[in-house]
C-alpha cells in the first residue's frame, strides 16, 4: 500500500518586490495512514507554507510552486493536478484547521451553514435533514453541549476554544484521511490548549485519520506525534521519531530548540534562548542556513555547498552541520 | 430589534424637529423678506400683506403657529390616494407660498414625486453599475478588468454633474438623437438625467465595493472556505459579498442625501419640474414657508434613509444584532 502522502523536493518561492523569498526550499517527507507528523520550527521557517502549498492555498501571485510533487494516496499529485481535482480533495479527503479560530470562521454565516457546507459540496445529493443530523453529531463529538440549540448560532456567540472545536467539527465532518492542523492551539488559553490537542487526538483515532501538526512548540509535538520534522529557513534539518528527536537529537538547531523548552530547565536558572534571527530568505543561501545565525560558530565546512542529509538510523535523518551553539553564559552576555 | 427601531424613530423625530427649528430662524436671519424683491408698494399695503401672513408678529409666535400647522394631527388613510396632497391625510399644513398662488402642500405634492422618481432611478443606476463594476474589479484585481473600470470611476468622481449633464445631452440628445435634450414627458426622458445624477455615485460605489470586497477576500475565513473546497464563485457570492457590501450600505445614507441635493443641478439642466428647483428658488425668494417645507421633506427623507441603512446593516451583519 502506498504511503498516504509522499512529498518530494517541494519548493515554493514568493516573488515579491524585494526579491525572491525562498519560503520552502526542497522539502521531502512521507506520511503513512493514521500517522501523526509534527512539523516544528520558528516563525518563517516555512512550515505553514509547506502545507498551504499542498492544498493550493498559496496566494498566487506572488507565490509560486517552483518544483516538486506531493503524491496523495499514490495517485494524485496535489501540486500538479487540475484545480477541480484539488478542490474535490480539499475539505473531503484532506481537511485543515487554522491558528486563529476568532478569524477563521465566517462571521456573516451561521455555524450550521458553515458546518454543512463541506457535506453539500462533497457528498452531492445529501438531504438537508441528513446534513443537519451529521452537523449536530459533529458538534456533539467535539464536546459542544446542546448542539441542537447552538447549531444555528453565529460564530461570535462562541468563545475562542469553542470556535476551534467548531473548526475541528467542520474539518472532520467528511471523515478526511488527512487533517492538517496549523498551530491549532497557539491562539488559545493554556488550559484550553491541552483540551483542543486532546480533542484532535481523539477525533483522529475515531476517524483513523493521519494528522500533520504544525507548531513552534516542541512540548506540543512531544506528546502527540509519531514522527517530527524540524524545519529551519525553508529546509528540513532533522527528521525522526519523537524519541529520535527528544533523546538523540543531532542537529545543533534541534538541540537549541530543546534546550529552550522552559519545563526542561532547572528552577531559578536562566532560560536558554537561541540568539539572533533566522536568515533573510530573500537572499540565496548556498550553504548551511544555521551557520549564518548570530552567535553560532561554524567551522566553515558548508559555507558554499548545501549540507547533505545523513541517515543516522532507520527512522532518523539529520542535515550535516559543523555549527556549534553558544553557551548559556555567552547568550546571557549577548542580552 | 423592535426596540432599536422604535428608538431610532424617536431620534429621527427629534432630528427633524431640530432641523425645522434651525431653518425657521435661519431664513429669517437672512436679509430681506419675501416681498422685498418686488416692485415698491405703499407702506400701508406692505403692512397689510405682512399682517395677512402674520409676519408682523414676534418670530417666536410665528414659530409656534408654524409648528402647530406642520405637526401631524390625524391620520386619514381614505385621503392617502386622492387628488389631495398626501400631507393632508396627516393633517399637516405647511402654510402658504408667498410667491405662488398655491400652498406649500400643493407644490410639494406636484414636484416631490418627480424628484423622488429621478432620485430612485439615479440610485438604482448607481448601485447596479457601481456594485457590478466594483465586484468585477475586485475579482480580477490588478488586471485590465480592474484598472479600466477603476480609472473610469476615478474620472466619474472628478466630473461634476453640471459638466456631465450637458456632455451627455450633447452626445445622446443632439448628435445621436436618441433622447430628448430636456423635459420630463415620456419615459425615455428619465434616462439622461438619471444617468447624469447616478454616474458620480456609481463611481464612488464602485470604489467602495472594490475596497470592501478586497478587505473581506484577505480575511482568514476565506482561506478556510478555500480549504473546505468551496468553488471560487461560491466564495465570492456566499462568503464575501455580505461583508463586502457593508461599506456600500453605510454609504447609501450620504449618497441619498447627495442625490437629493444634487438633483437641483440636474433638474435645471434638463428642465425637470422637481422639488430641487423649488428648493433653491424658494431660498432666493425668501419664501419662508416653502424653504421650511422643502427642508422638512428632505430631512424626513434623509433620516428615513439612514434608518433603513441601519436596519439593513443589522440584517447583514449578525455581530450587530442584539441579544434578547
Amino acid at each position: 500500500m502506498p504511503p498516504l502522502l509522499e512529498v518530494r523536493d517541494l519548493t515554493t518561492y514568493f516573488h515579491t518586490r524585494n526579491g525572491v523569498v525562498r519560503a520552502v526550499d526542497g522539502v521531502s517527507f512521507t506520511l503513512n495512514r493514521g500517522e501523526t507528523l509534527g512539523i516544528v520550527g520558528e516563525s518563517g521557517s516555512g512550515k505553514s507554507v509547506t502545507c498551504y502549498s499542498m492544498l493550493g492555498l498559496i496566494p498566487m501571485p506572488p507565490g509560486r510552486i517552483e518544483k516538486g510533487e506531493a503524491v496523495f494516496d499514490g495517485t494524485t499529485d496535489l501540486l500538479n493536478c487540475p484545480a477541480k481535482v484539488l478542490q474535490s480533495i480539499r475539505g473531503k479527503r484532506i481537511s485543515m484547521i487554522f491558528q486563529d479560530p476568532m478569524t477563521s470562521l465566517n462571521p456573516y454565516l451561521r455555524v450550521s451553514t458553515q458546518l454543512m457546507e463541506p457535506l453539500f459540496l462533497h457528498e452531492k445529493g445529501i438531504a438537508k435533514k441528513e446534513a443537519l443530523k451529521r452537523a449536530i453529531q459533529a458538534l456533539r463529538e467535539v464536546g459542544i453541549t446542546e448542539p441542537e440549540r447552538r447549531l444555528h448560532s453565529y460564530p461570535h456567540e462562541f468563545s475562542g476554544g469553542m470556535r476551534q472545536r467548531v473548526m475541528i467539527a467542520m474539518a472532520m465532518i467528511t471523515h478526511p484521511e488527512l487533517l492538517i492542523a496549523d498551530e491549532p492551539s497557539t491562539a488559545l488559553d493554556v488550559t484550553v490548549q491541552a483540551q483542543i490537542l486532546e480533542l484532535i487526538k481523539e477525533r483522529q483515532r475515531a476517524n483513523d485519520s493521519a494528522v500533520i501538526l504544525i507548531t513552534h512548540d516542541l512540548g506540543v509535538v512531544a506528546g502527540m506525534c509519531d514522527r517530527i520534522n524540524v524545519m529551519y529557513a525553508g529546509r528540513i534539518v532533522e527528521s525522526g521519531t519523537a524519541d529520535d528527536i527528544f533523546k538523540r537529537a543531532k542537529h545543533p538547531y534541534t538541540v537549541a530548540l530543546k534546550r529552550s523548552i522552559p519545563s526542561l530547565g532547572t528552577k531559578g536558572k536562566p532560560l536558554y534562548t537561541i540568539p539572533g534571527l533566522p536568515p533573510d530568505l530573500s537572499k540565496p543561501i548556498p550553504g548551511d542556513a544555521f551557520a549564518l545565525r548570530k552567535g553560532v560558530r561554524s567551522g566553515g565546512k558548508y559555507d558554499h555547498t548545501p549540507p547533505p542529509m545523513i541517515q543516522v538510523s532507520d527512522t532518523h535523518w539529520v542535515r550535516d552541520s559543523d555549527c556549534e551553539l553558544p553557551s548559556l553564559e555567552e547568550v546571557l552576555d549577548e542580552c | 430589534m423592535f426596540r432599536f427601531i422604535f428608538n431610532r424613530i424617536l431620534q429621527s423625530v427629534a432630528v427633524i424637529f431640530v432641523v425645522v427649528t434651525i431653518t425657521f430662524f435661519m431664513v429669517r436671519l437672512a436679509p430681506g423678506d419675501p416681498f422685498s424683491s418686488e416692485r415698491r408698494i405703499p407702506d400701508y399695503i406692505q403692512q397689510r400683506i405682512l399682517e395677512h401672513y402674520g409676519l408682523d408678529r414676534p418670530a417666536v409666535e410665528q414659530y409656534w403657529r408654524y409648528l402647530q400647522g406642520a405637526a401631524p394631527k390625524r391620520f386619514r388613510p381614505d385621503k392617502l390616494f386622492t387628488d389631495d396632497p398626501l400631507l393632508n391625510a396627516f393633517g399637516i399644513d405647511l402654510g402658504p407660498s408667498y410667491t405662488s398662488a398655491r400652498t406649500v402642500n400643493q407644490i410639494i405634492a406636484e414636484t416631490f414625486p418627480v424628484s423622488l422618481e429621478l432620485g430612485a432611478w439615479a440610485l438604482l443606476i448607481a448601485v447596479l453599475f457601481g456594485v457590478s463594476a466594483g465586484m468585477t474589479a475586485s475579482v480580477f484585481r490588478n488586471t485590465a478588468l480592474d484598472y479600466v473600470p477603476m480609472s473610469v470611476a476615478m474620472a466619474g468622481i472628478c466630473l461634476p454633474t453640471f459638466v456631465m449633464g450637458p456632455i451627455l445631452a450633447l452626445i445622446f440628445g443632439v448628435w445621436l438623437g436618441w433622447f430628448n435634450v430636456s423635459g420630463w414627458f415620456v419615459p425615455a426622458d428619465r434616462v439622461l438625467p438619471a444617468v447624469t445624477l447616478g454616474l458620480v455615485y456609481a463611481a464612488v460605489i464602485a470604489r467602495i465595493t472594490r475596497g470592501g470586497m478586497l478587505e473581506i477576500l484577505s480575511q482568514d475565513f476565506i482561506r478556510t472556505a478555500q480549504a473546505k473546497g468551496v468553488p471560487y464563485g461560491k466564495i465570492i457570492f456566499k462568503h464575501t459579498l455580505r461583508g463586502g457590501l457593508l461599506p456600500v450600505v453605510t454609504y447609501m445614507g450620504p449618497a441619498l442625501a447627495g442625490v437629493i441635493s444634487g438633483s437641483f443641478v440636474v433638474e435645471t439642466i434638463f428642465q425637470i419640474p422637481g422639488l430641487g428647483r423649488q428648493f433653491v428658488q424658494s431660498a432666493f425668494n425668501r419664501d419662508y414657508f416653502l424653504v421650511l417645507g422643502t427642508v422638512s421633506i428632505y430631512a424626513v427623507l434623509i433620516t428615513l434613509a439612514n434608518l433603513m441603512v441601519d436596519i439593513v446593516q443589522v440584517i447583514l451583519n449578525p455581530r450587530l444584532r442584539f441579544e434578547d
